[in-house]
């Protein structure tokens, strides 16, 4: 395997330029090595994107996960029963063997659409090779963790053919619209940005319930009651149209929908808009006026996303911005700008080359009731993850009995922790490959050990550059660990000489194979991106042909949304738990949400890093001083959250603060107790997942459940849990 | 938006948090260090490594303790940055068991 220091002298220092990888920001980073060992990893000033940005997990995160004391380094197969922690040391072989003959059973038994791949998304190269290993094997069905994290603004995204991610020119604005962002804990480049765009004289409209470090250098801060934005987007689309400061020529030449979208959103005077937001009228005419007065950009986040309208709140805004004009223009939401020839992974999956027959695409789990979601329309065409974990229960659709789960610990980051968990001891076989024993690894039959982001490559395009980055395997792996592509050839190669195989749709052997395809003639080459962690390339600005959308035109009325039977318009449905029936009401009397950001951790990672642990060693519930001292709750007193209809609960530490309104409380999600002697490691029990529900009401586009905005009770926990006395 | 190091620093002036810092922002005299605002980019790597938690965050400052603000801001502009490690102060040991740390 190839890695970046292989060539340098005895005790000489190396410095590799790559990128983070510990979330999906990506920012430039230098790696320090000296003999195969990693001495340091810091930001790289000279980046053209993030200029220096970095944060903690990116300079703890790499080395701490590659030198855990806790890091898997060969493979293992479960002796006792499953999930009892019994394990022995395999070879590889063996390892692959073992499993291809189980694969091998369970296809041949139910048929290929029995087996079933999880990643975390196929954005990566990792999330490829699951595809493809799957697909290769005659399955089209794979989840991803997205309809709980970015799913919903993609999704809309798409609808809307507006080809922009988020705040690709936040240099260039001289406003910013931030909804359901905490840019400070989630996103270095983005809150440097922010913070530069404020310095210069720039102004900055934040849209939160919660008030978080945006808001504070915000000039005006909406903060509408939770799940209620996309009437806030309604309203400034009504204000923007009435008072004619949207963009004529604009809208007359590339949208498509216009006079419809005025109509609806006539509905939506700002008068209306306070009642069912609760922020002031005047308010939203003001902050209309802000974004008008651009170039502006719209910075959107997981605020606004995950939930039941997640897709309507984001088609309102995504709305908002097309009708501003704001589109492809300096300081505005660049469109995404590939190098020609240059191939995304996401295209690489959509690719005609690497499909099944389109008949067994529709049989995609959730593709029925959701096909802009799943299945051979859907975003990415994965599986709707709660249906799938419905048919393992259930065996309908039809049954789904083999499980192979790469770098995704479902059992904390899907909702309704014991349901996951009855799931996955009821299939037939579970393989996980991860760097480190986790709640879903402890439940296989086969764990392998998976290469860190500092053991192997992979490159993707970054709109905000725009540039191509490559994160560099710097060292060799350790132990005997693999990455991805590696494990899937290796089944591959098992389940070929089994005659277990559909069509082979892995026709890469190396990492350097797959970038090349990548790259392909994009004039952008491996040589560089190795040299400089990053490839810069010409782009043009204001291209306003063929947007992506069946029109090729920004589609304010969605063609595609209408072609699934939903509303074609933006539109705002109330959240589900203002139709709680009363009882439910007067038992559950709090609003939830979930998913506050922390710098120190990443969806469930991280959680047994010592760095980590001392900023932030508890999960926190937020929660305003008048609510607690109606629920006669203090600060640092532990609670167990409870929600309507979950099986489970969840137990975390108060916060007493102003920053989440009165009858709101705010936690984060992904916890676990990693070497604890709690079932499950602690994800039963300090998890917010277990307090949930995976379903629904779901997302009638995006399959999205209401990952926050629930209602909620807390308990006061009179005794300190035995969980939380460790630390 | 910041971080800044606080009173938790007198007398202490451990100055591990220097080495963690990938921008080298921290100043410092003869009695304690600062953050400089504008040189800081809110990686927060710094705060576990101070063993008497004196690094804040800004968003997380007490309103007594927004004081720190301008004090780290205007001290760090006239001193000489300090990016290694440093011999504690003799009474960094009897601060720290007073902080109960």
């Amino acid at each position: 395997m190839t890695y970046a220091s292989v060539a340098s002298a005895p005790g000489e220092l190396v410095v590799i330029p790559s990128t983070c990888s510990e979330c999906a920001v990506h920012c430039g980073s230098l790696v320090y090595v000296r003999d195969g060992v990693i001495e340091d990893v810091k930001p790289n000033p000279a980046h053209p994107l993030s200029k220096g940005a970095f944060c903690i997990k990116g300079l703890k995160g790499p080395t701490g996960l590659t030198y855990s004391d806790k890091r898997l380094l060969y493979p293992l197969r479960r002796v006792g029963e499953r999930g009892e922690g019994q394990w022995e040391r395999v070879s590889w072989d063996e390892a692959l063997d073992y499993a291809a003959d189980r694969f091998a059973a369970t296809r041949e038994t139910y048929g290929p659409l029995s087996l079933v791949g999880v990643c975390n998304n196929a954005n990566v190269a990792r999330g490829v090779a699951v595809v493809m290993l799957l697909r290769s094997l005659g399955s089209p069905n794979w989840m991803i963790n997205q309809d709980l994290c970015g799913g919903c603004r993609a999704v809309s995204s798409r609808a809307t053919g507006l080809d922009i991610t988020r705040g690709e020119d936040i240099d260039n604005a001289r406003s910013a619209l931030v909804v359901g962002r905490n840019s400070y804990e989630a996103d270095p480049i983005e809150w440097i940005a922010l913070k530069g765009l404020k310095k210069r004289g720039g102004k900055i409209v934040a849209i939160d319930p919660k008030n978080t470090p945006v808001v504070s250098i915000a000039d005006l801060w909406l903060r509408p009651r939770p799940g209620t934005d996309a009437a806030l987007g309604l309203a400034m689309i009504n204000v923007m149209i009435e008072e004619g400061l949207y963009d004529k020529d604009f809208v007359e030449r590339y949208t498509h929908g216009f006079d419809k979208l005025r109509e609806r959103a006539r509905e939506f005077p700002p008068s209306r808009a306070e009642q069912l937001t609760g922020v002031p009228a005047a308010d939203i005419v003001a902050a209309t006026r802000i974004y008008a007065d651009g170039p502006s950009t719209f910075v959107s986040g997981h605020g606004i996303d995950a939930f039941s309208a997640g897709v309507q709140t984001f088609r309102a805004f995504h709305c908002l911005v097309g009708i501003s004009g704001n589109i492809d223009r300096e300081g505005g939401n660049r469109r995404v700008k590939k190098p020609k020839g240059f191939l995304d992974n996401l295209q690489v999956v959509h690719s005609l080359k690497f499909r099944l027959p389109r008949e067994i695409e529709e049989k995609t789990i959730g593709a029925d009731k959701y096909p802009l979601w799943a299945g051979p329309r859907g975003w990415q065409t994965a599986c709707h993850n709660p249906s799938v974990i419905n048919a393992i229960l259930s065996g309908a659709p039809y049954p789904v009995r083999a499980m192979y789960a790469s770098g995704a610990n479902i059992v904390v980051t899907y909702p309704n922790t014991p349901k996951t968990v009855e799931a996955l001891r009821s299939l037939d076989f579970l393989m996980v490959a991860s760097d480190t024993m986790t709640p879903t690894a402890e439940l296989a039959d086969i764990v392998l050990p998976k290469t860190t982001a500092l053991e192997e490559d992979d490159i993707r395009l970054q709109p905000g550059g725009p540039l191509i980055t490559m994160t560099q395997a710097a060292i060799p792996a350790r132990g005997e660990a693999r990455n991805d592509l590696e494990i899937a050839l290796g089944l591959f190669e098992k389940m070929e000489a089994r005659g277990a195989v559909t069509k082979n749709f892995l026709p890469w052997k190396t990492e350097d194979e797959f970038i090349e395809y990548l790259l392909a003639d994009s004039g952008v080459t491996l040589e560089e991106l190795r040299r400089q962690g990053y490839a810069t390339y010409p782009f043009a600005l204001e291209n306003f042909e063929k947007f992506p959308s069946p029109t090729g035109k920004v589609e304010l009325y969605s063609e595609a949304i209408a072609s699934v039977g939903v509303d074609p318009l933006p539109n705002f449905v109330a959240p589900a738990r203002d139709h709680s029936a009363p009882d439910v009401k007067q038992n559950y009397p709090l609003t939830l949400l979930t998913g506050d950001r922390e710098k120190t951790y990443h969806h469930s990672r991280f959680r047994d890093q010592p760095w980590a642990k001392k900023i932030s060693p508890d999960p926190r519930l937020l929660i305003h001083p008048d609510t607690a001292s109606a629920m006669s709750v203090t600060d640092g007193q532990w609670v167990r959250i409870e929600t309507a209809g979950a099986r489970g609960s969840c137990k975390a530490k108060v916060k007493v603060t102003d920053a989440t309104p009165e009858g709101v409380v705010s936690t984060g999600m992904g916890w676990w107790r990693p070497g604890s002697m709690l079932p499950g490691s602690g994800a039963f029990d300090v998890n917010i997942n277990a307090a949930m529900t995976y379903d629904g009401p779901w997302d009638p586009i995006s399959g999205s459940v209401d990952s926050r905005g629930v209602r909620c009770r807390i308990v006061a926990i009179n005794d300190i849990p035995t969980d939380a006395a460790h630390l | 938006m910041t971080h800044v190091v606080t009173e938790n620093c007198d007398h202490c002036r451990f100055t591990d948090c220097v080495v963690t810092c990938p921008v080298a922002c921290f100043h410092g005299d003869d009695k304690r260090i600062y953050i400089d605002p504008d040189t800081c980019i809110d990686c927060s790597a710094c705060i576990p490594a101070c063993p008497v938690q004196a690094i804040v965050e800004e968003f997380d400052l007490t309103d007594e303790r927004r004081e720190w603000l301008t004090i780290n801001a205007e001290r760090s502009r006239v001193l000489p940055v300090i990016s290694s490690k440093q011999t504690p102060l003799a009474t960094a040991d009897e601060r720290r068991r007073e902080l109960g740390l």
